[in-house]
């Protein structure tokens, strides 16, 4: 029984893993792509200035 | 041109949807350990509806709760794909190929969850983890498909030109989703029968049969979370193509500015 309770604990730490870290991974290129652009709008600002 | 601020912050929706998916999935974790049987009838009873003579404890049935509307949830995520595809052929519209690509992603993290979490299944049932029977088999060159496509994607150096490309994988891809379902019915595979999505209707008691709609439900309510937070970060990505193009026809201005800023940044398209 105890066997059975660690085998679905692996099984749903998989799936919330995978799940978690997605969204994470999203996370992170959005924040990456966000800096970028505002970097590349401060540039343009200076720019026309 | 200033480059547009297209990274909204998360609004009320997409917050509220994650309370949801979370409570949604909270409740669905009480069903399956609380209310659906969790013992395994080895010596059925003398007439149906009666208690089994012999039943064992079986947890591992549980995993079969996500396993399921993972695996519906896939199906969906390509599904999106090939209407994306299609319209985006039509139409040449950005946002369509956005929604295909967005759904391609998260359609390939569903199916590794599948396999992952049929292995897991299987190991205990078949005493293997992996068997080169029909429907895992054709699981897996679906998967192989869109991993494909989401390569072909990442390697393609004319975006225009890979999309199109990308489009016309993601429709033929799509072939093999009734494949994978039909493989159950059609063939005697090792894989359980389609117990849900039955010609016989669904083949499960009530309390089984509600928890798995729950669970197809949440599954749902998170790949449309995913959804929403993964085309902010395609129109992001557009967005950032352009001003980088703008930046490149402007006269060259102080510091690393264009296309090998952004590779030095870390951002990927």
């Amino acid at each position: 029984m105890k066997h059975q309770f660690a085998y679905l604990g692996v099984a749903y730490t998989a799936i919330w893993a995978g799940i978690g870290g997605y969204l994470l991974f999203l996370g992170r290129r959005q924040r990456a792509t966000d800096r970028r652009l505002e970097e590349l709008r401060e540039r343009d600002q200076a720019h026309r200035e | 041109m200033t480059p547009p601020t297209t990274a909204r912050r998360s609004g009320t929706g997409t917050i509220l949807l994650t309370i949801l998916v979370a409570l949604g999935m909270a409740v669905g974790i009480v069903a399956i350990f609380f209310w659906v049987p969790t013992a395994n009838c080895l010596v059925p009873g003398a007439a149906p509806g009666q208690p089994c003579f012999d039943a064992r404890p079986d947890y591992i049935q549980h995993i079969f709760y996500m396993h399921v509307p993972i695996a519906y949830v896939a199906y969906l995520a390509f599904g999106v794909v090939l209407v994306g595809s299609v319209a985006y052929l039509k139409t040449s519209k950005r946002r369509w190929d956005r929604l295909a690509h967005a759904s391609a992603e998260i359609g390939v993290l569903f199916t590794g969850l599948c396999l992952v979490t049929g292995m897991l299944w299987g190991r205990p049932r078949w005493g293997t983890f992996w068997t080169w029977d029909e429907t895992l088999t054709l699981t897996f060159v679906l998967f192989l498909i869109y991993v494909g496509y989401l390569l072909f994607r990442g390697m393609a150096s004319d975006a225009e030109r890979g999309a199109r490309v990308a489009a016309v994988i993601g429709i033929v891809g799509f072939a093999d989703v009734p494949l994978v379902h039909f493989s159950m019915v059609w063939w005697r595979t090792l894989h359980p029968a389609e117990v849900v999505i039955n010609p016989a209707g669904p083949q499960l008691p009530t309390s089984e049969l509600v928890t798995m709609l729950w669970m197809v439900a949440v599954y749902t309510g998170l790949y449309i979370l995913m959804m929403l937070l993964r085309t902010r970060l395609g129109r992001a990505h557009d967005a950032l193509a352009d001003a980088e193009a703008a930046a490149e026809d402007r006269p060259a201005p102080p510091g690393p500015v264009g296309r090998s800023g952004a590779v030095q940044a870390g951002v990927q398209p």
